[in-house]
């Protein structure tokens, strides 16, 4: 199987997917330093793999989900006052388009739900700070 | 009882869910990806409604577009082709009122003739002009006086770097010179103090920077707008500054 940041990144705009891939990259460094050098991590050692995937999808959700969430946050503070119509530069969000916005958030959440991992897993700055999430996330 | 799903136990699975998700909603992600920049400017101008119904305004949405709420995403356009948000609250009283906009230009403190365009700004009601001598072209130019901006936000979907928070405190200098020079206007209701808001999270350089600029100047530093920075707006949007 490819590796997962390739999927999520597949043909999204040029900016956006550098940005994610270059993030994921430079982490990922940070990462295999942490792990060959730290007995802290010893436990994680053997899961790259699993690091990996998890570090992937916390970029993912920072710089693409979280955004369509905010997005959808204000979608509700209009439908409060009854207006279901956005334009943003030419393009209309109806209720159909948002609902659609609505369902990815949802089915990322779903995914989120069905393995048990809390937002707080990509509450991090530094990368340390995401392993150390991890290494608590897998003693639970 | 079974054993709760995990990545660590169920990889396969685990990656076979997000390929899934990740297959069936391509075109859209895509799509939307392209919008990821209005999208955050956008739910940051809802973080600032829901701070002014925190702080017991009532906010509704003004001028709309043949029933469209039409957000405004550059400098570019007239303001009276786009929707705003009206906020209003009663204070011993007086009812005052006040417009939330977008990308609506504001007049220099230190000058009449010259402007700049903070992402967000506060404005007393009714008070946005227009001009047809700004542009050598004629073109209609929106703009707020001065006098009339209450407050305004900044923001940026990037991690904190040094540049981009001096930046704002030039931003500062432009529109709130008293700020800078140590005279604070005290606004009665209150306003939110100029708030710089990032979506990144801080690194011991940068918060150092922020603790430092906060402590010199009336101004809020927001970082982590996604986690932690949310919060401000609502449940610890008493610890915000106000002006």
């Amino acid at each position: 199987m490819s590796a997962i940041i390739n999927i999520l990144t597949a043909k999204l705009n040029y900016e956006t997917s550098n940005l994610i891939y270059n993030e994921y990259q430079d982490r990922l460094k940070e990462v295999n330093y942490l792990l060959d050098n730290y007995d802290y991590y010893e436990d994680l050692k053997e899961r790259r793999k699993v690091i990996e995937t998890l570090l992937a999808l916390s970029i993912f959700y920072k710089r693409i989900i979280a955004n369509f969430d905010g997005f959808l946050a204000f979608t509700k503070t209009l439908h409060r006052s009854q207006i279901n119509k956005i334009l943003i530069g030419s393009k209309e969000y109806s209720k159909k388009e948002t609902a659609r916005l609505y369902f990815i958030s949802k089915d990322f959440l779903d995914i989120m739900l069905k393995f048990n991992i809390s937002y707080l897993i990509f509450d991090y700055n530094e990368t340390k700070e995401f392993l150390r999430n991890c290494k608590e996330y897998r003693l639970k | 009882m079974a054993k709760k799903k995990s990545p660590f136990r169920n990889l396969q699975e685990f990656e076979k869910e997000i390929t899934d998700f990740a297959n069936k909603h391509k075109l859209e992600i895509v799509e939307h990806s392209k919008k990821i920049s209005n999208y955050f400017e956008i739910s940051s101008f809802n973080n600032l409604v829901r701070y002014y119904k925190n702080k017991g305004y009532s906010a509704s949405p003004q001028n709309l577009i043949g029933g469209k709420y039409r957000y405004k995403c550059s400098p570019a356009g007239i303001q009276s082709n786009f929707s705003f948000f009206l906020i209003s609250k009663k204070n011993r009283n007086i009812d005052y009122e006040y417009e939330i906009h977008h990308n609506l230009a504001v007049q220099s403190s230190h000058g009449d003739d010259i402007f700049t365009t903070p992402d967000i700004v506060v404005i007393d009601k009714s008070s946005v002009k227009y001009s047809d001598q700004y542009y050598t072209t004629k073109k209609k130019f929106s703009f707020v006086e001065n006098v009339n901006m209450k407050t305004f936000c900044e923001v940026k979907n990037f991690n904190p770097f040094p540049e981009l928070l001096f930046n704002f405190i030039g931003v500062l200098n432009e529109l709130r010179k008293e700020y800078l020079e140590g005279k604070l206007q005290n606004h009665s209701p209150v306003q939110i103090a100029p708030t710089l808001i990032i979506s990144g999270k801080g690194s011991k350089p940068t918060n150092l920077i922020k603790e430092k600029l906060e402590e010199r100047y009336n101004v809020n530093i927001i970082y982590d707008v996604f986690y932690q920075g949310r919060y401000f707006f609502t449940k610890r949007a008493g610890e915000l500054k106000k002006s």
